[in-house]
């Protein structure tokens, strides 16, 4: 249809070449409390453009599924998510796409903050699906559990390097990934990743990545890490219970699809309840 | 008189003495103890030889803990007494894996032991690079030549290891070592400059021969 492609090609350009592109904004904060053997809903707040579903009300967990409505992420633009769970509270959080990072302008890098609470007996599980990195994205993300002690988290952040389909890698990309997470107030676990520039060249390197193209962080928190470590080792993990309450994991994958393989198993190990339905193969 | 600057290079002898003398092997950390996974890295097959493991031990200078420490050293140079808890909070945490949590707050607890035992200084038992640093503040060492050679002897720990891991004769490894010379000047240098938000590794890998060598069945090094 040739008119449609005239259209195509007057809005792909026009905005790119007068105006800057808009940055967004995205809010969410969500407070879980339990009652009557469920978590509810307590408080919820959403803003701009992060959206979250409930897919499923019933069962002990709440399952909530993100949604970035800007449809992906790229430089100025900033997320904000907050999820607390009170007391005894359960919830899977996951999102409804993998995120994709474009490329991102001359200037600042994409920020997304996520905060995770969780009082005595609660348990929050943050397992959003992939990051793809696309060529020329900067994506500068933190994340900090408070956690009481007696709670639990689950937190996984798997990223892709590249739209591989394409052939595409990263020849300038720049990604810092920052994990702060308190027991009791104190820091049992800060991990910090950070990849720049020629990340295609750095990931080739025996001692970065061994020309892996995805790669995953897990962490699990609470009285019941130390249990997990022979059963994610059985599955041929690598793991370490660094100290008594904090498992750490990291894995390396040729692709997005061998990552996913790999991954599933060690979060349906790891998680409680069952895995949300955007992680199944 | 020691401004902290990174390039400032310039000492006293007998403040060259001290820092060469904590700074040596025969200091009582322990260090020889210690692989920081390359142990790992030997037996999985990811280093085999001189080239392999001056690509590995660049990265993990340039991308890994050799950068993250140095940052951290710098940090604990500058930083006033009250400021030292939170660093050697976010040392320990920083560590990825159970070995080389130990790697660093056993080192550290000995070079404290030692640097309380025969200086007085107040140092508390915190991790190695922490350690390091505030003990250079305190002594009024100057952070440049502290954060190079202090990397220096991390990488000449890591050589000396893999001479017992690997075939690798005296004279490459320290030819190795000394390739990775203007790598250690710079990173030296880019750390001092920077702040502990700036933390950040890559090196994925060597992460992961660490996590590996807990469960390895032989093994001759703690990490």
């Amino acid at each position: 249809m040739p008119g449609r492609a005239t259209m195509t090609v007057m809005t792909h350009v026009q905005p790119a070449q007068t105006v800057p592109q808009p940055r967004a904004r995205g809010l969410l904060r969500l407070a879980l409390r339990q009652a009557r053997g469920a978590a509810r809903i307590d408080r919820l707040h959403q803003a701009g453009s992060l959206k979250v579903l409930f897919p499923r009300e019933a069962g002990p967990a709440l399952e909530a599924v993100l949604l970035n409505t800007a449809g992906g992420l790229t430089g100025g633009d900033r997320m904000e998510v907050e999820i607390a769970a009170g007391a005894g509270a359960r919830a899977v959080i996951s999102t409804q796409a993998a995120e994709r990072a474009y490329r991102a302008p001359p200037g600042p890098a994409a920020e997304v903050e996520v905060r995770l609470r969780a009082e005595p007996g609660a348990r929050l599980d943050w397992l959003p699906q992939e990051t793809i990195l696309f060529e020329g994205a900067k994506l500068d993300r933190r994340l900090k559990a408070e956690l009481d002690s007696g709670a639990t988290a689950l937190i996984v952040e798997p990223v892709i390097f590249g739209r591989m389909a394409m052939g595409e890698v990263l020849r300038d990309a720049h990604l810092h990934d920052r994990w702060q997470i308190r027991v009791g107030g104190r820091l049992v676990l800060a991990d910090a990743l950070r990849l720049a520039g020629d990340v295609q060249a750095q990931l080739a390197r025996a001692a970065v990545a061994g020309g892996a193209g995805a790669m995953a962080t897990l962490c699990l928190v609470g009285p019941g890490a130390a249990a997990k470590l022979g059963p994610v080792r059985a599955l041929g993990a690598a793991a370490s219970l660094i100290r008594d309450e904090v498992l750490f994991l990291r894995m390396l994958a040729v692709d997005g699809q061998a990552l996913r393989r790999a991954l599933i198993p060690v979060i349906e190990c790891l998680t409680e309840a069952s895995l949300p339905k955007v992680w199944r193969l | 008189m020691a401004t902290g600057a990174p390039s400032d290079m310039t000492m006293r002898i007998d403040d060259l003495l001290t820092l060469a003398q904590w700074l040596a092997p025969t200091f009582p950390t322990g260090a020889f103890a210690w692989s920081h996974g390359l142990e790992a890295a030997v037996a999985g097959g990811e280093v085999r030889d001189a080239a392999g493991l001056a690509d590995w031990l660049a990265a993990v200078i340039d991308l890994g803990a050799g950068r993250a420490d140095c940052i951290l050293l710098g940090a604990a140079w500058r930083a006033e007494a009250d400021e030292v808890a939170a660093l050697a909070e976010l040392a320990d945490a920083l560590a990825p894996s159970r070995e080389r949590r130990l790697e660093t707050l056993q080192q550290g607890a000995a070079f404290a032991a030692a640097v309380r035992a025969v200086w007085g200084f107040d140092l508390p038992d915190i991790a190695l690079p922490v350690a390091v640093g505030r003990a250079a503040r305190l002594a009024g060492l100057p952070a440049g030549p502290v954060a190079a050679l202090w990397l220096q002897g991390f990488a000449g720990n890591l050589v000396q290891a893999a001479l017992r891991l690997m075939p690798l004769g005296q004279t490459a490894g320290q030819r190795v070592l000394h390739g990775l010379q203007p790598l250690i000047a710079r990173v030296a240098t880019e750390a001092l400059a920077a702040t502990p938000d700036d933390i950040g590794t890559g090196t994925l890998a060597v992460d992961i021969a660490a996590m590996r060598h807990e469960a390895q069945y032989s093994r001759i090094f703690r990490s």
